[in-house]
């Protein structure tokens, strides 16, 4: 057996989940600056993309003998639209609601990740105000925790 | 059918004809326990004990409490009854051909309304399998013939392993039927078999000796265990699900099968 832990395919199969109006990053192409043009985008968080990550034994054995699994949350950023971008500073906040339902609607009911992993929607630790991938430039948005379990061998 | 582990969402529960999986959230312990017989003489060196009668069960279905007309778990456990249960659990997957099933036929002895962090949750247990309908096979886990899905034609595809190797037992079997709807025709009946064959291909396939339904009507919902002619049935390697629509148009139905040893 070998060990696989498939953190880049989940993440890929992720991006592939198709909304309307979303663009969502694949950890290749997380922008390098948040483009008022290109939003809503849905990416990685580049510092903290992987969290809470823990290795579980399941059988006797070491190394790649033993059966195992893994628990880790997969962190993701919507950036919906530049603070007070339109005609007041809330004018884009019901849409943005509406995006983040959308978002969390998809993700709770697909079954694209049904391999060999467990996916689920931890939570919504941030809503409101986000910052684009520097930390510099205020958006309406959220981030949203997703929760994988995956087996090892 | 994959091989490996699993985990507990691709499980389900088939229960008379009706699909639970939706309002259930844990069910079992799944159970097959064999009692023993002390059977130790004076002069044995080691104190042995001989396998007596299996118990069987299908331990507790903690579920959603839930008053949907029909199906809901309310409505289908507010009056307790013997249930027909299958539940194939999914390899990383829904469950397909091939993976393994836990079936039997089971009195409700118990249903139970709670709640639980402002949820209300229903609870049925379940008695060692039923003494009025004793089996003839005392073995509960078989293998998921046909996935609940809908059929509109004969079985032309090949089957599983049942074996996992050449040849062919002597020990009978039985299968369990779930069907849960049907559309098109007057009568909307059909009769669901068993087939088996030494070689997976189509044409090899033939009907196994007493495992068919006879001709039932599929637009109830319904459910039932039915034997091989006898305990002595060759059953040879491959296994597939078939169909005679006898007069109805579509047919959603799950079938598992289990070989006597």
């Amino acid at each position: 057996m070998t060990v696989s832990i498939g953190i880049t395919a989940i993440m890929t199969a992720l991006s592939d989940l198709s909304i309307t109006g979303l663009t969502f990053c694949d950890t290749s192409e997380i922008p390098e600056g948040t483009d008022p043009f290109r939003v809503p985008m849905l990416f990685p968080i580049p510092d903290r993309f992987i969290s809470d990550f823990v290795y579980t034994r399941d059988s006797y054995g070491g190394g790649s003998t033993a059966l195992a699994h893994v628990n880790y949350n997969i962190n993701l950023r919507l950036c919906y639209a530049p603070m007070a971008s339109g005609r007041g500073l809330f004018d884009v906040y019901p849409s943005m609601v509406a995006m983040v339902v959308l978002i969390l609607n998809k993700l709770i009911v697909s079954d694209t990740l049904s391999t060999a992993v467990d996916v689920q929607v931890a939570g919504v630790p941030v809503f409101g105000k986000v910052f684009d991938i520097h930390n510099n430039i205020p958006y309406h948005g959220a981030e949203i925790t997703v929760s994988v379990m995956e087996f090892v061998n | 059918m994959s091989e490996g582990r699993t985990i507990s969402r691709f499980t389900r529960v088939y229960g008379n004809g009706l699909d639970l999986s939706g309002y259930t959230r844990t069910i079992g312990p799944l159970a097959w326990t064999y009692d023993v017989a002390e059977y130790t003489c004076l002069s044995d060196a080691v104190k042995g004990a001989l396998p007596n009668k299996a118990t069987i069960s299908a331990g507790t279905l903690n579920g959603v409490f839930d008053t949907t007309a029909s199906t809901g778990l309310h409505i289908v456990a507010v009056t307790p009854t013997v249930w027909d249960l299958m539940i194939p659990i999914g390899i990383r997957a829904i469950p397909a051909m091939g993976d393994p099933v836990f079936m039997g036929k089971f009195l409700q002895k118990e249903y139970q309304v709670s709640e639980s962090g402002g949820a209300v949750n229903a609870t049925l247990s379940f008695n060692a399998w039923d003494l009025s309908d004793l089996p003839a096979y005392a073995n509960p886990w078989g293998k998921l013939a046909k996935a609940n899905l809908a059929v509109t034609a004969v079985n032309s595809a090949v089957g599983y392993d049942d074996l996992g190797g050449a040849g062919s037992t002597t020990g009978g079997g039985y299968m369990m039927y779930q069907v849960f709807a049907a559309s098109g025709g007057t009568a909307h009946s059909a009769n669901i078999k068993i087939q088996h064959a030494a070689t997976n291909s189509d044409g090899s396939f033939a009907d196994l000796g007493g495992c068919a339904t006879g001709v039932i009507v599929c637009s109830t919902p319904s459910a039932g265990i039915v034997n091989t002619t006898a305990i002595t049935t060759e059953v040879l390697r491959y296994i597939r699900w078939q169909i005679v629509l006898t007069d109805v148009t579509s047919v959603t139905f799950a079938l598992a099968f289990c070989r006597g040893k």
